[in-house]
């Protein structure tokens, strides 16, 4: 069955909650006896609900936060709230919905919004990019970052045993895999800067840009720490094959065609071991 | 009616749950429990916290403090009184934690929290009418077929009723757990709370709770903030349980008996010692009880 007691109520009050019309939820509430009307424990319930919703938020997108000064980022998430399509209930769904929309934020009609928000990106005077780019690549890096974190873990082999697997006869049919969340990504943005200033809370400066792209590889270490970390292209092409499907022979051949020797793409794969990023070998 | 000392017997054979004085687990203390392990007779976990973190520092050591402790689980998210759908797969987990832990009991709020995809992270108070409670008792033997379990239903804290609801919380709540074999995991905090902000009588709102329905407590700290016209108290678990709530406490062991009960401190949540002291302070109380 269905009661449309319940339905009409709470209607009312997502309508309400988006800035719509209060007047049944404030003709019908009693509040109780310390609040002077049904507007002031409405409101109470509103901004509660607003708060706590938007609340993880602000600890997921630290960069972001850092990028354009705690004010902005404030206004960014009103402007979320009321545009989201829906308020998921983990935090992780909610994060990649609020960087969806910094795509589209180009397509707001909120011009207001848009001005302040590219006016508080700081960019080096000679600097011509789009503070938009660079809004986007800061939400990406802080919601990768969770994701890393967040991810559940495939490592059950601790980097000693990897390594004797690595030595073992049969190791060339071994498949390495990476760490669940790991992400690897190109940035004309210095990721590892970026990173380093937010998580030691500096003064907001001139972010660092590249002139060209670099790699980079996010993902959770054994000590649950996430790392953000700049790797060669030949790296990155080796561990984008690192997905439990190609095997160490293939990517001594890889390596192979960046030049590498088979030695020394052992020993590239024994390092990345060692740096907790190939966490798993396949057989 | 007063719960004799002869009824414990009765209590230990009819209840196969956790017994005695539990501490509620959340991101504030998770590495102090994790470090120390004190000893504790249940820790309370949410079970949105396996969704929302699958993996993790803080899933690492919940995974760890489930198998050190026995446990129960306390959901937030299962959103009763709402009108979408029950959210099967989390049914489904509950169902699956259950079956791992046999004195695990798995309980959530008389409220709605949701609609449809919309999650408003807060317990809502529902309209409490005869049809509300039609839906609601279909809900909750829902829940229950679906886990396997009888659930136990928390009353929650409020600060606005409704001018169409016919029937008063208390009583609600009664024909609920009677009509559906649901109990009560009665938290004495939310009920003096709301007695004092809706200006009632907190023992008399007690003794009017269906004895038998009772099978766990919870207490909290509540703070007390100033509003246009008096008053009002909000129940933000940030502070050590009030003397009147430990007084309708002590009411409400001697009514409905000494079950499971948690202490919840979720909001500026000292240091793990601080909370071990209140939690002293329910077995002191329980003590008095049981001599």
């Amino acid at each position: 069955m269905k009661s449309i007691e319940l339905l009409h109520l709470q209607q009312q009050f997502l309508n309400a909650l988006h800035g719509g019309n209060q007047s049944w939820l404030l003709n019908n509430i009693v509040p109780a006896k310390g609040f002077a009307d049904a507007a002031e424990v409405l409101d109470i319930y509103l901004s509660r609900a607003q708060s706590r919703t938007l609340d993880p938020l602000h600890n997921i997108f630290q960069s972001l936060r850092w990028l354009v000064g705690e004010d902005i980022f404030n206004q960014l998430l009103s402007h979320f709230y009321a545009e989201a399509p829906g308020e998921p209930l983990a935090p992780q769904s909610l994060a990649a919905e609020f960087a969806g929309l910094l795509f589209t934020l180009e397509l707001s009609k909120n011009n207001n919004l848009k001005e302040e928000l590219f006016n508080a990106v700081l960019q080096p005077a000679e600097a011509t990019f789009n503070p938009l780019h660079i809004i986007i690549a800061s939400a990406l890096l802080d919601w990768e970052c969770s994701r890393a974190l967040l991810a559940p873990r495939r490592r059950l082999l601790c980097q000693e045993e990897l390594q004797r697997l690595l030595l073992h006869r049969s190791h060339l049919w071994a498949r390495p895999r990476l760490e669940r969340g790991t992400i690897i990504c190109s940035s004309l943005i210095n990721l590892v800067a970026l990173r380093e200033v937010t998580k030691q809370k500096a003064p907001r400066q001139a972010v660092k840009t590249l002139d060209k792209p670099q790699k980079y590889i996010i993902f959770a270490n054994s000590i649950q720490n996430v790392c953000v970390e700049s790797i060669s292209d030949t790296t990155a092409q080796l561990l984008q094959n690192c997905d439990g499907t190609h095997t160490i022979a293939s990517l001594l051949q890889e390596g192979f065609t960046h030049g590498l020797k088979h030695s020394e793409t052992i020993s590239l794969i024994s390092h990345l071991v060692n740096q907790d990023i190939i966490v798993d070998f396949q057989r | 009616m007063a719960f004799s000392k002869n009824s414990i017997h009765e209590v230990e054979k009819s209840s196969p749950i956790c017994r005695g004085i539990g501490l509620n687990l959340c991101h504030e203390n998770a590495n102090e429990l994790w470090e120390q392990r004190p000893p504790l007779d249940f820790l309370q976990v949410h079970p949105e916290h396996l969704i929302q973190e699958p993996g993790g520092p803080y899933h690492q050591k919940l995974i760890d403090l489930i198998s050190h402790y026995q446990v129960t689980f306390h959901g937030f998210g299962l959103s009763l009184g709402s009108v979408a759908p029950l959210d099967k797969s989390y049914l489904e987990l509950v169902k699956e934690l259950l079956a791992n832990h046999h004195k695990a009991f798995f309980s959530d709020h008389l409220s709605w929290s949701s609609l449809t995809h919309h999650h408003f992270h807060d317990l809502l108070p529902i309209v409490c009418t005869e049809e509300s409670l039609e839906y609601l008792v279909e809900r909750v033997l829902l829940v229950q077929e679906t886990i396997g379990a009888p659930l136990h239903l928390e009353n929650i804290s409020n600060y606005m009723r409704f001018k169409n609801s016919t029937i008063d919380e208390i009583s609600f709540l009664n024909q609920l757990t009677e009509r559906t074999g649901a109990f009560v995991l009665l938290d004495i905090n939310n009920l003096w709370a709301n007695s004092m902000n809706f200006g009632e009588d907190p023992a008399a709102s007690l003794l009017r709770v269906r004895a038998n329905s009772v099978r766990s407590y919870h207490l909290a700290g509540c703070s007390r903030e100033k509003h246009k016209a008096g008053d009002v108290w909000i129940d933000y678990h940030a502070e050590a349980v009030h003397p009147e709530v430990w007084d309708l406490y002590n009411l409400a062991v001697q009514t409905f008996g000494p079950w499971p009960t948690l202490l919840e401190w979720e909001n500026d949540v000292p240091p793990l010692n601080i909370t071990l002291k209140e939690v002293e302070k329910v077995s002191s109380h329980l003590q008095k009880f049981l001599n």
